[in-house]
């Protein structure tokens, strides 16, 4: 009996390291994605490795994960532990292979079968796609250039492919790119700063540099050209066309000419992705089942527009995600309620059989194509990223109270409090941060929530009216179009008050006014006539530009961080707080005024990363008349670096901001190709 | 959905030209639907057919006021003209039907125009119901108009508008604010609006789809298919233009793009050159 005890005690005792091991597994993982933290990180791999002694495979993917920190760092050290794995870990074939691969012993990318993470990190985003041979995905610099770049799987290296220097010094900035199926050229959108709009440009790829480029589409009529897949051939690259008029379009665009063949006029929204059929001669695309569903339906049309056809539809959203490299469809549909990969014949120029599930824990990723072996490359949103409020003694630096998080998935947050501080709005997107946005009104006094869906697609930073009646916001209606609009707080009926691309500053305290502008112009729009003015400039370079509650003043950061506030009647700007590098103020987008517009919260970072979301913060309360002063709030788990800043109520006695996991993975999707092909 | 292409498309509409899975288009049924559309014994008195109301030669519409059919009766709305319905969501002006398979046989069998039972009309013709609505909706589908100097202009020709044209066409997608349902290669969202037309003495003298919404029709062709409006009610370009400029007739469901825009004489002019330079070739 005592030995048998001792072996429940012994057993329990490991099974607890073994859940330990998995909890110090993901700390690790945090610290190095998340926090970027490579040191700790691999410390915490360390100690996962020793705690999880009689899990094989656990331990080898923290040695996995410890090597890669070691190669980030430049440190010799990840060669042996790759070594290490190789000579100790033959069980566990899919980290053998990948330290084989690291170590240079073999040459494919390819060679494990499972779903896996192959890169996280800040730089992760969803505006790339995958190479033929799955080693190069391209993506864009969003933190300091602006530039397209590549991220080499293999070496688990960035280069940059375009030659901004900074944001500051660029001609332009990246967006959406694909890469050909011969891996030997690009076709990325170049937003270019002089003429302010997109031109679509084609480059030859030589590993991870570019040499020549040229032009494919640049027509003052058209404001993008999105590249989605090559043809096989490499001839011609599906794409959606947006143009002046908010109409879009969808067709193909010659590699070697740039003509442009527009099968069909499709939804603004346009398709999630397109993929050509096997033999090239079909497009297949989603595309919303209406201007107001979400929903999507699959149509493939010939390369010369003369048949489309249907190909998967149901009331739920279907989704491509490409064609295998057995030639079936594959589609990510929610019919089934959750989200899976489902699979269905395809017959050269339509589907024949029913669909069947390839892959049932599929969720809601972005997809950045499919290799030649078949695999899915796709960005999973691994955040938890909330609304937290709470309240605040600006005084003392301390909360009133623990900070309540909205529990709102996946929330873009954008708070605003309404003027007597008792009603906060925010907001939430999809999962990548675009549309179909809600709002949620939450009433501070009962804690009651309503959410408020106005007739508009995305929402950008909706402000409270004084008389919390009504919401200005900058945003995008149903029909495509970009603008500020009117939203009835009670009715949620939405008017289109200014087209085009601007931000909104603030009211004016009788509520019949609001300051809208860009670059540097503050308008005043008069509701009941439509009457504007221009009332002050600001520095062209300003930015977080915000109206004081009681229309007095208009602040504003400028490009050599300082606050600076300016009176809305004329009169000289002056400086608030100025700040010298390596600190500088954070651009929140929207300042909080607080103390009945007598001073201002900004939030001050003391270290020299551009936009990376880690190291010391601080958020110092300034007055109009008097010394600033940092606030004595511990704000290391608050987001504060983003645009979407924390949020004070305008007496300062209350606190909205965002905290959370924030972060996108890569992983690479193979798990699927050993389930039966759909049936014909 | 499903198309054999035998039609040419022009420069600046859609390649894919949908049609019925059920109706291909061919040549042996548009060939027919030509005949049957200039065919008067489709009407009671023998004395009108599609094309009397809608007339190539007008760009398919017919310059009258209101539409004249069988008797010499006077409707109630205005002929639309049948540009590019091929690509249309919903027919007529109040947007009763959402196919061009459904929407064909109905004005053969409306006392105001045709006042023909289908089965009657079947009779004269000598081919069934079916046929007949497949072969005139083909035809239809052929009736395209596209190669605009417009299109020209949008597809790199810079040339092909003028200073005044392209002053019409900022102010027809900026403050003119014409986009909002006059949008894409067809110029029509395919949806109804109130706009204020029906609105007369309090109450509407045409409810269309409903709280006198009617829908938006193409602008393609504008300059040839006077008089506007769903009740021909206003005479010219330069009317329609004054209506909207002035916001409309004000009524309780007045869409909410419609509104006063301020638009100068010059603006006026401007927006007016840029709609005639939506004449196809």
């Amino acid at each position: 009996m005592k030995v048998s005890g001792m072996l429940v005690i012994a057993a329990a005792a490991v099974v607890s390291l073994l859940a330990q091991a998995d909890v110090t597994l993901e700390k690790a993982r945090r610290k190095e994605t998340l926090e970027g933290d490579l040191k700790a990180a691999i410390a915490l791999y360390a100690k996962a490795v020793s705690e999880a002694k009689g899990n094989r495979a656990l331990s080898a993917s923290a040695l996995i994960r410890m090597a890669e920190c070691h190669q980030k760092l430049g440190d010799a050290e990840a060669r042996s532990i790759y070594e290490r794995i190789v000579r100790e870990y033959d069980d566990q074939k899919d980290a053998v292979s990948l330290a084989r691969v690291r170590l240079g012993q073999t040459a494919p990318v390819q060679v494990a079968r499972g779903d896996r993470p192959v890169w996280t990190g800040p730089e992760v985003d969803i505006f790339g796609r995958i190479s033929s041979d799955g080693r190069y995905l391209t993506y864009v610099d969003w933190y300091q250039t602006g530039n397209l770049m590549i991220h080499d799987m293999l070496k688990n290296t960035d280069h940059a492919l375009t030659s901004n220097k900074s944001w500051k010094e660029g001609t332009g900035q990246a967006s959406y790119s694909s890469i050909s199926r011969d891996g030997k050229h690009v076709a990325y959108e170049w937003f270019r700063n002089e003429t302010s709009r997109y031109e679509l440009l084609i480059a030859q790829l030589e590993g991870t540099s570019i040499s020549t480029q040229r032009v494919l589409v640049s027509n003052p009529e058209i404001r993008s050209a999105r590249p989605f897949e090559w043809s096989p051939d490499n001839k011609w690259i599906a794409v959606h066309i947006t143009r002046v008029d908010n109409s879009t379009q969808i067709g193909l665009v010659g590699v070697d000419t740039g003509a442009l063949k527009i099968f069909r006029s499709v939804d603004w929204r346009g398709p999630s992705n397109m993929a050509f059929s096997p033999d090239g001669k079909f497009v297949a695309y989603d595309l919303p089942q209406s201007d107001t569903e979400s929903n999507h339906d699959i149509f493939a049309t010939a390369v010369d527009g003369s048949v489309t056809t249907k190909l998967v539809a149901s009331p739920a959203d279907d989704l491509i995600a490409g064609f295998s490299s057995d030639g079936n469809l594959l589609f990510a549909s929610n019919r089934n309620r959750d989200m899976a990969l489902w699979s269905q014949h395809w017959a050269g120029s339509k589907t024949t059989g029913p669909p069947v599930v390839i892959k049932s824990d599929f969720g809601y990723p972005w997809i950045h194509g499919l290799t030649s072996t078949g695999a899915l490359y796709v960005t999973k949103n691994v955040s938890d990223w909330d609304v937290h409020f709470a309240g605040v003694d600006l005084d003392t630096g301390k909360l009133r109270g623990t900070p309540v998080a909205a529990q709102r998935f996946p929330s873009r947050g954008r708070a605003d409090w309404s003027a007597d501080g008792k009603q906060l709005l925010y907001v939430d997107c999809s999962q990548f941060g675009g549309g179909p946005c809600v709002m949620t009104v939450r009433n501070m006094e009962t804690g009651q929530t309503r959410e408020v869906r106005p007739a508009l697609h995305y929402m950008g930073f909706p402000r409270w009216s004084p008389d919390g009646r009504s919401m200005l916001t900058n945003g995008r209606d149903l029909k495509g179009r970009q603008g500020v609009f009117l939203i009835d707080a009670a009715t949620a009926d939405t008017r289109l008050i200014i087209p085009g691309r601007m931000a909104v500053w603030g009211w004016a305290p009788d509520g019949k006014r609001f300051y809208y502008g860009l670059r540097g112009k503050v308008t005043e729009w008069d509701l009941e006539s439509g009457k504007q003015r221009d009332v002050i400039q600001v520095r062209t370079d300003a930015y977080s530009v915000t109206v004081s509650p009681d229309g007095r003043y208009v602040a504003y950061l400028d490009q050599e961080s300082t606050l600076n506030v300016a009176p809305l009647d004329g009169g000289q700007p002056r400086e608030l707080l100025k700040v010298e590098r390596p600190e500088h103020l954070v651009n929140n987008v929207v300042l909080s005024w607080v103390r009945d517009s007598s001073a201002l919260v900004v939030t001050k970072r003391l270290t020299a990363q551009p936009g990376h979301l880690g190291g010391p913060r601080e958020l110092w309360l300034v007055p109009l008349s008097g010394t600033a002063r940092k606030l004595d709030l511990d704000v290391s788990n608050w987001d504060v670096l983003s645009a979407v800043g924390p949020r004070f109520s305008p007496d300062g006695k209350q606190v909205a901001f965002m905290a959370g996991k924030r972060g996108m993975e890569v992983w690479a999707l193979e798990s699927f190709l050993n389930r039966p092909a759909a049936g014909r | 959905m499903l198309f054999f292409l035998s039609v040419v498309i022009p420069l600046g509409l859609d390649l894919y030209l949908p049609a019925p899975e059920d109706n291909p288009v061919t040549s042996d049924k548009i060939e027919l639907g030509r005949r049957l559309f200039s065919d008067t014994r489709l009407s009671r008195d023998n004395s009108v057919s599609c094309a009397s109301c809608h007339d190539p030669e007008r760009a398919f519409s017919d310059g009258r006021r209101l539409a004249v059919g069988a008797f010499g009766r006077v409707g109630r709305r205005n002929s639309p003209a049948l540009i590019n319905r091929g690509y249309g969501r919903s027919f007529f002006w109040d947007g009763r039907t959402r196919t061009l398979e459904d929407q064909v046989l109905l004005p053969i069998q409306d006392r105001n125009e045709m006042d023909l039972r289908v089965e009657e009309a079947s009779a004269r013709v000598g081919i069934d119901s079916r046929q007949m609505a497949h072969a005139l909706a083909s035809f239809i589908r052929t009736i395209l108009s596209g190669n605009s100097r417009y299109d020209r202009f949008v597809n790199g020709e810079r040339s092909a508008l003028n200073e005044e044209e392209q002053l019409g066409l900022q102010l027809f997608r900026g403050k003119g604010n014409c986009t909002a349902c006059h949008v894409g290669p067809t110029f029509t969202d395919e949806q109804v609006h109130n706009t204020g037309v029906a609105w007369r003495n309090g109450t509407f003298a045409d409810e269309g789809a409903g709280l006198g919404r009617f829908k938006t029709p193409t602008l393609r062709e504008i300059a040839r298919t006077a008089p506007y409006m769903h009740d021909g009610s206003l005479g010219s370009l330069d009317e329609v233009l004054e209506y909207y400029n002035s916001g409309g007739r004000k009524n309780p469901w007045l869409d909410a793009e419609v509104r006063p825009l301020h638009l100068t004489e010059v603006e006026k002019k401007a927006l007016t050159a840029f709609l005639k330079a939506l004449n196809g070739s």
